[in-house]
């Protein structure tokens, strides 16, 4: 979008897909949620209803996005509308904002517990699922080789994801850097240097 | 990475993605093995090489992300201290400070890997957790950080920049270092 890649942005609009923040004000049919609550968002606007967010491909939702016809005519069907990401995705007002709204609010927000500090929970509005997204789609096997080319913030969870398709993630103690790694359990090993 | 033709057909708005990655992703991967795309592209890109996907039965998964399936069991796994996502942050800015945090994002200058930006007046986390905020201001915090680094690595070598934790290891280097400047 920054480099006009994604076409239908415009001068003046909001951006941001990946926010938390604190409840202001609810609507009369958010059941879940009330002023104060603390809220990671996110990314894509799902009604909860449809055929694809009852089956929880929620980036997928048939409801959510208004200017659909434009995603239609470029995709072949409409997704569901994103935050901040084109008019052609909606048009909504991101997060990078002191205030932003979010539809289908029960749907599309989790309430952080106490303790947490908004820098440790804040990932899972995208770059966390999306990294952990990317590698569960690969299937991976015990000793199979993985590469991921883009080491920065979602190759880096894609890549701590990759190491444990189960339940265990190692502490991520190296600082980011281009990728090389190597197991005792891989037959070979691939550098990346992307 | 990115050739002539991309470049072209780029400046041309020809070609609405950056596709050189996906092509050397699908030619590297291992026959029968899986790409999986997380992105983003959002229109049409040349010269894909489906030979490639065909002969060597490949499967390309992808798709933007259905965060909602993910949010609970990840944050459950930040909750028993798997993992600290936040390492990933190497720059906490006020929101006043976007345009330019987009410029150093997009150059990669000063080691930024991801941006987090607070309208911090507006923000009352210790009101919320009816106790104090045990860190500092966001922005000084990640200065702190930075000077931690540098402070872990005083020696540094005033030929190539290098840097290193002992005296001992910066005079080895800079035998080495000048040996091959003078080459």
């Amino acid at each position: 979008m920054y480099n006009k890649l994604i076409p239908t942005m415009e001068k003046g609009d909001i951006l941001g897909h990946e926010f938390m923040g604190e409840i202001v004000e609810v609507g009369s049919e958010v059941k879940k949620l009330r002023q104060g609550d603390r809220v990671v968002v996110a990314f894509p606007i799902s009604c909860g209803k449809c055929f694809f967010c009852a089956r929880e491909l929620f980036s997928l939702c048939d409801n959510s996005n208004p200017n659909a016809w434009m995603a239609q005519k470029l995709f072949g069907q409409s997704t569901a509308g994103l935050y901040g990401y084109t008019h052609m995705l909606g048009g909504f007002a991101g997060g990078q904002a002191e205030y932003a709204r979010v539809p289908f609010a029960d749907i599309g927000t989790i309430k952080i517990p106490n303790g947490f500090t908004d820098d440790q929970v804040l990932f899972p509005s995208d770059i966390f699922p999306t990294g952990y997204m990317a590698a569960e789609n690969c299937n991976i096997q015990p000793g199979d080789t993985v590469a991921v080319w883009g080491c920065r913030p979602v190759g880096q969870f894609a890549i701590r994801s990759a190491f444990s398709p189960s339940t265990v993630f190692p502490n991520a103690s190296a600082w980011p850097r281009r990728v090389t790694r190597r197991q005792s359990t891989m037959k070979r090993s691939v550098s990346t240097t992307l | 990475m990115i050739g002539a033709y991309d470049r072209v057909k780029q400046a041309m708005m020809l070609e609405s993605d950056r596709p050189h990655v996906f092509r050397q992703a699908l030619l590297a991967c291992r026959k029968g093995g899986t790409v999986s795309l997380a992105g983003v592209y959002g229109g049409y890109d040349d010269k894909i090489p489906l030979g490639a996907v065909v002969n060597k039965a490949l499967t390309v998964k992808s798709g933007q992300t259905h965060v909602q399936h993910y949010m609970q069991p990840l944050l459950e796994k930040i909750q028993n201290e798997d993992i600290d996502p936040s390492f990933v942050i190497t720059h906490g800015l006020p929101l006043e400070d976007a345009p330019e945090a987009y410029e150093t994002f997009l150059n990669k200058e000063d080691g930024c890997i991801k941006v987090v930006l607070k309208p911090h007046q507006t923000y009352r986390k210790s009101q919320i957790n009816n106790k104090p905020s045990p860190e500092p201001k966001y922005y000084e915090r990640r200065k702190d950080m930075s000077e931690e680094r540098e402070a872990s690595q005083p020696y540094k070598c005033a030929v190539c920049g290098a840097k290193f934790d002992s005296q001992e290891q910066l005079q080895d280097h800079l035998t080495k270092c000048t040996q091959k400047q003078s080459q």
